[in-house]
């Protein structure tokens, strides 16, 4: 357990972080390139699964071009600041202190990704990620424009507690990177200990599905205990049917990018009044469906 | 469980790790923005006692020069530092403290990545690069009559330092004080 004791310099984890970064691009890729060979050895394979996967990665260009030029710059300096100004003490850069940030980027992932599916604005971003009626890892890297930003808010605690910034970031990739191996349908179920701790593909497929008994279920990173202990999990037993209701059915890269906050910007201004403007973004988003739907009864 | 139970159990999760984090061995607990508990400069603390007395240097970050170099060809990147006008204009205390941090050692540690600079909290601003020194314990080393050699001297280079730390305090005339040296292993 000597390793523990480790210590690395902002630069290590610096230089770690895009050192894991940039290969797990290429093994993703590599993964990515196996499953479409599975799918063609199923007869699975068409010009909309090939188009949606391209399409992901425009989704993803441009994800990484707003956040590399708006929100990066801006995020790290949020989180120097505080660091250094507010936190409550300067935790040590050990092995140690990483493993405690990992558990809890993991808890705050969990707390993000539901706040994205519990409110509009949240989820106007988000419903670009779950827009595909596929899933294979391509679906991974399927971003809305403002992913960047929220996370912000979720970690940000963890620079108060004391983790170095670049810490929190390299904590914050790890979680990211096990959540991109879930996104795929060739690996069915994992021995029963697996499943009962970690997430796991078959847990992550039920959270992009569209069935009922699927909504809003399973919203964990790396553990799957964080769901199983907040009373937000569900088991995959039916056929998980992928997607968003409505159905978006484009290839179209900008459609897929911008449609949450297109559809958002069209809510808010057709909006009754100013409260139900607001409800519209902290609300659920099921929420906003039962009011259109309300409305289109009253209509007929 | 409810979304305020959720939120409450959290909140106590985050709470216990943290405090796992906080008391892992070799964390003294020093509270953020408090300077390291540098031996006092008297006569009697600049002859280290034998035992090897825990120095945390916590996250200080200097500003000046680095450069990866030979040992041996140090003296280079002080001449080097010397020359770098607009860094000592900006100090704002009359004698601050130099710092040489040697890391990234070669295998033989006959070479080394070497930063050359004072320390930003002593600076009017830092807008150099940045460099942060380790953090861990440190390990003091003594220089009997103000002579660092001596100190290198009995760095153990079998335990495979990580970082060592030079510090000095610079005189108003320019002289070089004090020497301190300290050495964090692995
Ligand atoms: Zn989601």
């Amino acid at each position: 357990m000597e390793f523990l004791n480790w210590a690395f310099t902002p630069e290590q984890l610096f230089d770690m972080e895009s050192w894991i970064g940039d290969w797990f691009f290429i093994l993703a890729l590599g993964l990515f390139f196996l499953e479409l060979v599975c799918y063609s050895v199923r007869k699975q394979i068409s010009w909309n699964l090939l188009g949606d996967s391209a399409t992901n990665f425009v989704t993803l260009a441009a994800y990484i071009g707003i956040t590399s030029t708006v929100i990066a710059g801006f995020y790290l300096g949020v989180f120097m600041y505080v660091y250094e100004h507010f936190s409550l003490t300067h935790l040590p850069m050990t092995c140690w202190s990483i493993l405690a940030c990992l558990l809890l980027a993991d808890l705050a992932y969990y707390w993000e990704h539901r706040f994205l599916h519990s409110c509009g604005i949240g989820w106007a971003t988000h419903t670009v990620h779950h827009s595909s009626p596929n899933f294979n890892i391509s679906v991974a890297y399927r971003f809305g424009p403002l992913d960047g930003l929220f996370p912000l808010f979720f970690y940000l605690p963890l620079a108060f507690l004391g983790f170095h910034p670049l810490m929190i970031f390299l904590c914050e990739m790890l979680v990211q990177i096990y959540q991109t191996l879930l996104h795929t349908e060739v690996v069915k179920k994992l021995p029963k200990p697996i499943e009962a701790v970690l997430n796991t593909p078959s847990h992550h497929r039920v959270h992009h599905a569209t069935n009922t008994e699927y909504l809003d279920k399973n919203y964990a990173g790396i553990l799957i205990i964080w769901d199983r202990m907040f009373g937000t999990f569900a088991e995959e037993q039916e056929t998980v049917r992928y997607g968003v209701y409505p159905r978006l059915n484009s290839l179209n890269p900008v459609k897929v990018f911008f449609h949450g906050f297109l559809k958002l910007a069209r809510q808010i201004y057709s909006a009754p009044n100013w409260s139900y403007r607001w409800r519209l973004l902290a609300n659920s988003p099921k929420w906003a469906w039962d009011q259109e739907q309300k409305l289109q009864a009253a209509d007929s | 469980m409810n979304l305020p139970y959720s939120i409450v159990t959290t909140l106590f999760i985050a709470f216990v790790v943290w405090l796992g984090a906080y008391v892992q061995p070799g964390n003294a607990g020093v509270p953020a923005g408090t300077e390291p508990r540098a031996p006092q400069n008297t006569a009697e603390s600049t002859l280290y006692s034998a035992t090897e007395i825990e120095q945390r240097f916590q996250l200080i970050k200097l500003s000046g020069i680095t450069a990866a170099l030979p040992l041996k060809d140090v003296t280079i990147l002080w001449d080097r530092f010397t020359r770098q006008e607009r860094l000592h204009q900006h100090l704002n205390t009359p004698s601050p403290d130099v710092y040489v941090l040697y890391r990234q050692f070669s295998e033989d540690f006959t070479q080394a990545r070497i930063t050359i600079g004072y320390k930003q909290t002593e600076l009017e601003d830092s807008e150099d690069r940045t460099t942060y020194i380790p953090a861990g314990i440190y390990h003091p080393l003594p220089a009997p009559d103000g002579d660092i050699t001596k100190a290198w001297s009995q760095i153990d280079f079998n335990r495979k330092p990580l970082a060592v730390i030079e510090q000095f305090r610079l005189s108003p005339s320019g002289e070089l004080n004090a020497p301190k040296l300290f050495v964090l292993y692995k």
